[in-house]
C-alpha cells in the first residue's frame, strides 16, 4: 500500500467506484462496514499474501483474546501479559529475530536471515495491543468482530500509522458509512496534495540529490550536510505519508490523529516529541511510561531513558537505534535552552542542530563509520578551511550542487511556511491556493523513480 | 446543496484543471523546449533526410546507444568496405525501443543492422514502459504515444528543470552537445576532453540478465527478419585502465561467446580490442564516447570482421 505508486490509487479508485455503484443499486441495508473491511483487506492483500496472512494472525489472536478476557470475572495480570506477548510474537520474529539471535547467540539461524518484515506490522501490532489493554483495563464492552476488524485494518493508516486509540477510532468505525460528502472529500484532497508534495517533490528529490554527494566521513561540513539532507528527507517522507493517510481518511469521513505538528518549529526535545510522530509518543507514554510509574516514579530519569531506548529499538533492530533513542531520552531530560536565557532564535538553532546530529545515529547503520562521523563532528580541529573548500568537490558537478541547494531551499521554505500557522497546523500549506501551486510542483518536479516510504521498514 | 458544498465541488474541479493544465505545459516543454530531446530530434530528422536519398542496395545500418552515435564513422566503413552504411545511434537514456524502431523505419530488404550498445541496455522486457527520455523522443518524433507515455514524457523532474533554468539564467548552453557536432553519415562528436582514467571493472552481467538480454535480442532479430534485414551485435569500446585491460578483454570475449551460444539468430562479430582500450587519446568526454579520430580508428578496425559476418549469411 504505497501511496506514491499509481497502482495504489488505481486500486483505491476501482474499489471506491465499485462501492459507489453498489450504493446506487442497493440503496438500503448496504453493508457499509463489511465493504470497508473488504476494501481494506483487499488493498492489504495486494501488497503481498504474507502481509495479509500475518495481519490476520495478529488480529485473530487479539480478537480471540478479547473475547476470552471479556468472559472472565477476574483478570490475572499475568494472563493479560501473556496475551500481549502473543500479540508481539510475529513482530519479534520478523523484526527482531535476526538481531536478537545474532547478538545473543552470536549467530542467527538461516531462517531468520534476510526476513522481509510484513508491511505495517509494528504499527498494527501496537494499535491492537492498545485496543486490548484499553478494553481490559477500563472494562469496556467487547467490540463486534466487524468493528474490531475495521479498527485494526482501516486501510489509510494500517501500514504506517497513525497508531490510533480505541476511544478515537472504534466509535467512528461503528458508525462508518460510505457517503459522498464533497466538503470532506475536498478537505481530504488538500491533505493528500500536501502529503504527495512532501513525499514526491521534497523527500524524493532530497533522496536523489543526496545520493549523488560523496560524503567524506572526516569532513565535518559534509557530515553536517548529510545530516541536514536526512533531517529534511525523513520529515517530508514520514509526514508526507501521514498527511496522505489523514487526507484519505478525512475524505471518507474519518478523523485520524494528526501525526506531525510542525516538529521543526520546536525549541526543545520535550516539545519535539509532542510534535513528531505524535501517536507513537502517546502510545509509549500511555502503555509503557505511565504503567511503569510515570512522573511520580522516583526513577523518572531512568524510566525516560528506558522508554526512549525502547522507542529507538521500535524503529529498527540495531544498536544505532537504541543509541538514537537513548540520546533523545537524555536530551529530553535536559532543561530547555530558554532556561539559560538564550534568545529564542538561537535556542531554536541549537535545538535543530542537535536534532540533525541525532539523525546521524538513525541513518548510519555502519558502526565504524558512525563512530568516525561522530568523532569528526565533535572534534573542533576538523572544522578547517580546507574541509570547507572540499564541500565543492563532493558534488559530481556544478549542476548537482545547484540542484541540491535548490531542493534544500524549497524544503526550508516549506518548513518556514508552517511557521505562519502554528496554532492551526499546516493551515497555510493546506490552503486552497497553496494546493494549486503544489499540484504544479508535484507534477513537474517528481523524479522518475520512487523510494519506499522510510517508515515502511519499521 | 449548501454553499460550502458547491465551493468544495468548484475547488475539486480547480485542482483537476490545474493537474490537466500542468500536464499540458509539461508536454509542450517535453516536445518543444527539452534540450536533450530537441538535440536528438534534430539529429534524427537530419538522418531521415539523408536516408531518404539512400539507394535500394543493401546497407549496413549501425545503431545503438551513444557508444554507437559517438563511435562509428559510417563514411570510413563505406570507404574501407565498399558497402554503403549509416550511423543511426541514439542514447542509452532513450532506451533500445527508440533507436531500434527508428532504424527499422529506415531499413530495406537485404540490410544488416549492427547493434552496438552496453548489454545492460538489453536487460529489459520488450513490454516494459518507455523511459522519460524515450517517451519524450517518441512524442517528438512521431507525435504518437499512448496516455501513460504522454504522462511519462510530460514530467521533466526537479533536477532537470532546475538545471535547465540555471543554465538559461547564466546564458550557458542548455545541452552539452550542439547540432554543429553532427556529421553527415550519422556520427556525432564532441570537443569535450575531460581528464579521466579508465574503468577498472568489466561490465558485470549475471546469468539471469544474460537470459533476459538474449530474449530481448531474439525479439529484435525477429523484427529485423520481418523487415528483411539481419541483426548483428557488437560490444562497444570502453576506456579501461591499463592494469586490467587484458583481463577485461578475456571477460568480454567470453561474454560474447556465451551470448552467441544463447542467441542463434544474431551474428556476433568480434569487437576491435574486444571492447577494451587503455588508449585515452581515442576517447572524448566519457569512457565510451570516442573522438572523431577515435571513431575513425574503431570503425576501420571493425570493418573486416563485420564484412566477414555479412558475407557469412
Amino acid at each position: 500500500m504505497n501511496f506514491s505508486l499509481p497502482t495504489f490509487w488505481l486500486s483505491l479508485f476501482a474499489g471506491l467506484t465499485f462501492i459507489w455503484l453498489l450504493t446506487r443499486l442497493i440503496r438500503q441495508n448496504l453493508p457499509h462496514r463489511w465493504l470497508l473491511a473488504a476494501l481494506s483487506l483487499t488493498l492489504l492483500g495486494l501488497e503481498s499474501a504474507l502481509t495479509l496472512a500475518v495481519f490476520l494472525s495478529v488480529f485473530s489472536v487479539t480478537y480471540l483474546a478479547l473475547r476470552w478476557l471479556a468472559r472472565q470475572k477476574k483478570l490475572p495480570p499475568l494472563f493479560i501479559a501473556l496475551v500481549v506477548v502473543l500479540q508481539f510474537l510475529p513482530l519479534l520474529f520478523f523484526k527482531y529475530g535476526n538481531f536478537l539471535t545474532s547478538q545473543v547467540l552470536s549467530e542467527a539461524p538461516d531462517l531468520l536471515r534476510d526476513l522481509i518484515i510484513p508491511v505495517g506490522l509494528s504499527f498494527y501490532t501496537f494499535q491492537m495491543v492498545g485496543l486490548l489493554v484499553d478494553t481490559v483495563k477500563d472494562h469496556l464492552p467487547l467490540p463486534s468482530f466487524l468493528d474490531c476488524l475495521n479498527f485494526a485494518s482501516f486501510f489509510p493508516q494500517i501500514v504506517a500509522g497513525p497508531i490510533e486509540r480505541r476511544s478515537d477510532l472504534l466509535p467512528q468505525m461503528e458508525r462508518f458509512r460510505f457517503q459522498l460528502d464533497w466538503d470532506s472529500i475536498e478537505r481530504g484532497v488538500r491533505w493528500v496534495i500536501l502529503g504527495l508534495f512532501m513525499k514526491l517533490t521534497l523527500a524524493e528529490n532530497i533522496a536523489a540529490e543526496s545520493a549523488a554527494v560523496t560524503i567524506d566521513p572526516g569532513n565535518p561540513f559534509l557530515v553536517w550536510l548529510e545530516c541536514l539532507f536526512f533531517s529534511f528527507r525523513i520529515y517530508n517522507d514520514f509526514a508526507g505519508y501521514s498527511f496522505i493517510a489523514y487526507g484519505i481518511a478525512t475524505a471518507l469521513g474519518v478523523k485520524l490523529t494528526l501525526n506531525f505538528l510542525s516538529p521543526y518549529w520546536t525549541t526543545n526535545f520535550r516539545d519535539f516529541w509532542r510534535h513528531w510522530h505524535v501517536s507513537l509518543s502517546q502510545w509509549f507514554r500511555d502503555y509503557l511510561y505511565i504503567p511503569l510509574g510515570g512522573n511520580r516514579s522516583t526513577w523518572r530519569p531512568t524510566l525516560i531513558l528506558l522508554v526512549f531506548a525502547t522507542s529507538g529499538i521500535w524503529h529498527g533492530a540495531g544498536w544505532n537505534f537504541v543509541f538514537w533513542g537513548a540520546l533523545h531520552g537524555l536530551l529530553v531530560l535536559l532543561p530547555p535552552w530558554t532556561k539559560f536565557r538564550i534568545p529564542k532564535p538561537l535556542a531554536w538553532g541549537l535545538h535543530l542542530s542537535l536534532v540533525a546530529f541525532t539523525w546521524l545515529f538513525f541513518f548510519e547503520r555502519d558502526s565504524a563509520l558512525l563512530f568516525e562521523k561522530v568523532t569528526t563532528l565533535l572534534n573542533p580541529m576538523t572544522y578547517s578551511p580546507e574541509h570547507l573548500k572540499a564541500i565543492m568537490s563532493a558534488f559530481p558537478n556544478r549542476s548537482a550542487m545547484f540542484a541540491s541547494g535548490a531542493i534544500l531551499a524549497l524544503c526550508a521554505l516549506a518548513v518556514g511556511l508552517e511557521g505562519f500557522s502554528l496554532k492551526k497546523p499546516y493551515a497555510l500549506l493546506t490552503h486552497r491556493f497553496t494546493c494549486l501551486v503544489m499540484i504544479v510542483l508535484i507534477y513537474l518536479f517528481q523524479p522518475a523513480t520512487y523510494h519506499e516510504f522510510i517508515y515502511f521498514n519499521f | 446543496m449548501s454553499s460550502s458544498t458547491s465551493t468544495s465541488k468548484k475547488w475539486l474541479l480547480f485542482y483537476l484543471a490545474a493537474l490537466i493544465l500542468t500536464a499540458g505545459v509539461g508536454l509542450i516543454y517535453a516536445t518543444r523546449f527539452e534540450p536533450e530531446t530537441q538535440f536528438w530530434t534534430k539529429i534524427f530528422q537530419q538522418r531521415r533526410a539523408e536516408m531518404a536519398r539512400r539507394s535500394d542496395a543493401p546497407h549496413v545500418l549501425f545503431t545503438g546507444d551513444s557508444a554507437c552515435a559517438f563511435g562509428i564513422d559510417a563514411k570510413v566503413f563505406t570507404q574501407e568496405s565498399g558497402i554503403p552504411s549509416f550511423n543511426l545511434g541514439g542514447t542509452r537514456q532513450m532506451g533500445i525501443e527508440i533507436f531500434m524502431e527508428e532504424t527499422l523505419r529506415q531499413t530495406k530488404k537485404g540490410d544488416t543492422i549492427v547493434l552496438i550498445c552496453n548489454p545492460k541496455l538489453l536487460v529489459k522486457a520488450e513490454s516494459a514502459p518507455l523511459t522519460k527520455a524515450g517517451a519524450q523522443m517518441a512524442l517528438a518524433l512521431s507525435g504518437e504515444s499512448d496516455l501513460s507515455e504522454k504522462i511519462t514524457a510530460s514530467r521533466p523532474g526537479f533536477n532537470h528543470l532546475i538545471t535547465h533554468g540555471a543554465k538559461l539564467g547564466l546564458h550557458r548552453p542548455a545541452f552539452a552537445y550542439q547540432i554543429e557536432n553532427y556529421h553527415p553519415g550519422g556520427l556525432v562528436t564532441t570537443a569535450e576532453r575531460p581528464q579521466q582514467s579508465g574503468q577498472n571493472d568489466a561490465f558485470e552481467i549475471s546469468q539471469s540478465d544474460l537470459i533476459s538480454a538474449s530474449h530481448s535480442l531474439t525479439y529484435w532479430a525477429e523484427r529485423c527478419k520481418v523487415a528483411g534485414a539481419t541483426l548483428a551485435y557488437l560490444i562497444p569500446l570502453e576506456l579501461t585502465s591499463q592494469e586490467v585491460v587484458e583481463k577485461n578483454r578475456e571477460f568480454k570475449d567470453a561474454f560474447r561467446l556465451d551470448f552467441a551460444a544463447q542467441v542463434s539468430s544474431v551474428k556476433f562479430p568480434k569487437s576491435p580490442q574486444q571492447g577494451c582500450s587503455s588508449d585515452s587519446s581515442l576517447f572524448a568526454d566519457t569512457l565510451f564516447h570516442l573522438t572523431a579520430e577515435g571513431a575513425a580508428t574503431f570503425t576501420r578496425e571493425l570493418t573486416q570482421d563485420v564484412v566477414r559476418t555479412i558475407q557469412s549469411q
